[in-house]
């Protein structure tokens, strides 16, 4: 009786690794994505910094395409 | 143009994505869209933009010279207008032509122009008979910050003194 309680529990162990495993996933977060820099003179640099945050539970890896 | 941190980021962490745009060879509204494509299964491709309305402050008109046939051996004016429309006064500090062997300008001293107001810049090109295409450059220095300098091209097709022009020198 008792081994097929620790059988239970191991199953119960199991399935709860893979469910976590299968449903993990990284997120990627862009508060902002869209920046105005309004009337610039010709000639100055737009620079702007977008915070790209990972609220996922898995490493975030991103490319940036076309640059 | 992009300066990314760096490729992977840990759960609960952020990164920074510099992105700087030249605005040098733009005018008037743009937007420029920049795509990431994550391993997010939800967005597996991310947009970023930029907007911005770029203003001329040195304006010059027209944008390209063409100065069409013309017979070697003979002098061809074109003139041009610097147009100043900014809010500040703008200093031309120095013009210059590239081939300068075969172009004249004036006049090629420092002037200033005041808010609004432009300038004519004449431009003699004196071709020589061995080259049949001429292209060459217009430059002009300012005190803007931002713009030193800004540049406009030319070209002219020489024919032999003995045929025909289809332009008319000005």
């Amino acid at each position: 009786m008792q081994r097929l309680h620790y059988i239970l529990i191991a199953a119960f162990a199991a399935v709860v690794l893979i469910i976590s495993n299968t449903y993990a996933a990284p997120k990627a977060l862009i508060e902002n994505p869209v920046f105005d820099a309004g009337q610039i003179p010709q000639g100055k640099k737009i620079e702007h910094d977008f915070i790209i945050t990972n609220t996922g539970d898995e490493v975030l890896t991103y490319k940036i395409k076309g640059c | 143009m992009l300066a990314p941190g760096g490729p992977d980021i840990n759960p609960g962490e952020s990164q920074q994505i510099t992105i700087q745009i030249a605005t040098i060879s733009r005018k008037g509204s743009f937007r420029k869209d920049i795509y990431l494509t994550t391993n997010d299964p939800d967005a597996a491709t991310a947009k970023l933009s930029i907007q911005a309305d770029v203003q001329e402050v040195i304006v010059i008109e027209p944008r390209y010279i063409n100065f069409g046939m013309i017979k070697a051996g003979a002098t061809h004016h074109k003139a041009i207008q610097v147009i100043n429309k900014g809010n500040d006064p703008l200093t031309i500090t120095h013009i210059s032509a590239n081939p300068e062997q075969i172009v004249q300008l004036v006049p090629q001293e420092e002037f200033i122009l005041a808010p609004k107001e432009h300038r004519e810049i004449l431009l003699t090109l004196t071709p020589v008979e061995s080259k049949k295409n001429i292209y060459g450059n217009l430059i002009i220095s300012t005190d803007l910050e931002y713009l030193p300098q800004k540049s406009i091209r030319f070209r002219a097709q020489v024919i032999p003194e003995s045929k025909e022009t289809s332009q008319n020198t000005e």
